[in-house]
């Protein structure tokens, strides 16, 4: 059982319209001046796919950091913005509308972000822009495909039986595809770009980890072997996709060979818990201590509503 | 509107509160029960939309989380049927009080329609109509307690006893008709039942789309028809 925590819920934002919840360590514990901030998977909502945030959440409350899961808006219980954002600025408006409510009510000014898949993608964008990010986890972010990626992706589907079957018969889908793939793995061979989108795509990547990198944000990257068709296939495609990026020596990068795309198992959950709880420990600045125990900011939020009332 | 936790300190649950948009002569109120596990994920923007209808309907609306669900406290895995049931009534009674409403409306989806159906059971007073959306059949119930579909090692054992899944399952339920609120509907939206399935239940099928699967979070998607078939036979 998790222990050692206590749970706030939290309406923030411009207008009270974004919803998230904090986790807090046991008063008896000193708090951490590195907090962590959890982002949405997709349009999931804050407790992420087989509860994952919620027990992740728990865990970094009972070390000490004061974590914070919250809902983008649009998603789970947040109210859309009502502006004229387009979603990539939404996200990154609500994200800074997170920290801005950490750091007014819970004197936050270091923060970790960690995102899966889309929420890697706005941790990316978002880190390197805001001084009180320090620090980065991506799970499965979006990763290029290169020239070994399709080689192992044409391999396994042609070790399937019904693709043989398709392959062999000349029917199906998989003679498209192994032209399609074909020709993009030409083109990642030659170092050329399979498409306009591809080459977009990976200068942005590209762009994003070097302003990480030239903030020297800490980064923990975390890739599945099991990730959805179109994602890396082995551990080292991310440096081979954007090899002018010094990843090496930077980031840390851990392959769980294993686990798929939203952690089913859960051993492979806890291993991703621990990976992440491990790097958090180590963080250099984690020692740190706030001056204020975080939860004397606990009204009007997460009261029982009065009669009728909202 | 408002997210707060309600509940005993040792069973702490999370709710998230909407009062009736508009003043009516007559308080109405309603508890939305939800699916668990990933169900829940996929299922949760439409119980929200669902809320969002019924509010403006003219409802108070309590949607909670069950005792180590969502965002309630307690691990995954804590939690069981029968004490799932309890904070159903613990979640009727916030409902009551916050609002003074003397009855409540209770709709449930897919777990939550089996556990709305034995709360009930035991308290057809206090409901005023019941509404039971896809309720789980026994093999389901089963599977509802592994809390991973995918390892049978991390099912709870409490769960899935068969005396258990007897009792709750969708195939008990024209069984227990009689101990219904008498304003009880079955909604189907995956396909229509078999001709005797439900009993003297009052049963009607919607085709529409499924609000607890995975797609529905890939495309964002709601099952409006049957929303507001909902949100109209609960008026």
């Amino acid at each position: 059982m998790t222990v050692g925590f206590s749970e706030l819920a939290v309406h923030f934002g411009r207008s009270a319209s974004l919803v998230g919840i904090l986790s807090r360590p046991p008063t008896e514990l000193p708090i951490h001046r590195l907090a962590v901030v959890i982002l949405n998977t997709g349009i999931a909502h804050r407790i992420g796919h087989h509860r994952m945030y919620v027990k992740m959440a728990r865990e970094l409350a009972g070390m000490g950091h004061l974590t914070f899961r919250f809902d983008f808006s649009g998603i789970g219980d947040s109210a859309s913005r009502g502006d004229h954002l387009n979603p990539i600025e939404a996200h990154q408006a609500d994200l800074a509308e997170a920290l801005d409510w950490l750091t007014t009510s819970c004197d936050v000014n270091e923060v970790v972000l960690i995102g899966l898949c889309a929420g890697a993608e706005i941790a990316l964008r978002y880190g390197h822009s805001d001084k009180r990010v320090v620090g980065l986890v991506l799970l499965d972010p979006t990763i290029p495909p290169t020239a070994r990626f399709y080689a192992h992706y044409i391999g396994q589907r042609l070790t399937q039986l019904r693709s043989w079957l398709s392959f062999v018969s000349g029917r199906g889908r998989i003679w498209e595809e192994l032209a399609d793939r074909a020709r993009s793995a030409l083109g990642a061979v030659s170092a050329e770009p399979a498409t306009a989108a591809d080459h977009r795509i990976r200068i942005e990547l590209e762009q994003l980890y070097l302003k990480s990198f030239s903030r020297n944000l800490k980064v923990l990257i975390v890739l599945t072997g099991g990730a959805l068709d179109g994602r890396q296939s082995y551990r080292e495609q991310l440096f081979e996709a954007l090899p002018n990026v010094p990843f090496e020596g930077w980031v840390s990068l851990e392959y769980l060979r294993d686990a798929d795309h939203t952690f089913t198992s859960e051993r492979e959950r806890a291993r991703l818990q621990e990976l992440i709880l491990g790097w958090i420990k180590a963080f250099p600045i984690s020692q740190n201590l706030l001056p204020i125990s975080a939860g004397d900011t606990e009204a009007p939020f997460g009261e029982r509503p009065s009669r009728n009332g909202g | 509107m408002t997210s707060f936790h309600f509940g005993s300190s040792q069973r702490r649950l999370f709710g998230y509160y909407e009062p009736a948009q508009a003043n009516f002569s007559k308080v109405r109120a309603a508890l939305l029960c939800h699916p668990i596990d990933n169900e829940h994920v996929f299922a949760y923007r439409t119980m929200r939309q669902l809320a969002a209808r019924l509010v403006r309907a003219g409802f108070h609306v309590l949607r909670f989380d069950y005792f180590g669900t969502g965002d309630s406290y307690g691990d995954t895995g804590e939690g069981d049927l029968a004490s799932w049931c309890g904070d159903i009534e613990t979640a009727i009674e916030e409902l009551k009080d916050m609002t003074g409403a003397a009855n409540v409306n209770l709709a449930g989806l897919r777990l939550g329609a089996n556990l709305s159906a034995r709360v009930a059971t035991h308290r057809p007073k206090e409901i005023s109509k019941l509404i039971l959306w896809e309720p789980l059949a026994a093999d389901e119930l089963t599977a509802a307690g592994s809390g991973c579909p995918a390892t049978k090692a991390d099912r709870n054992p409490r769960l899935i006893g068969p005396d258990i899944v007897e009792g709750f399952a969708r195939g008990a339920l024209s069984g227990k008709a009689g101990l219904l609120p008498p304003s009880t509907l079955v909604l189907l939206t995956t396909k229509p039942p078999s001709p005797e399935e439900f009993g003297p239940l009052a049963v009607e099928y919607v085709a529409d789309a499924s609000a607890w699967i995975e797609e529905r979070l890939d495309t964002g998607s709601i099952p409006t028809g049957t929303l507001q078939r909902i949100v109209d036979w609960l008026q």
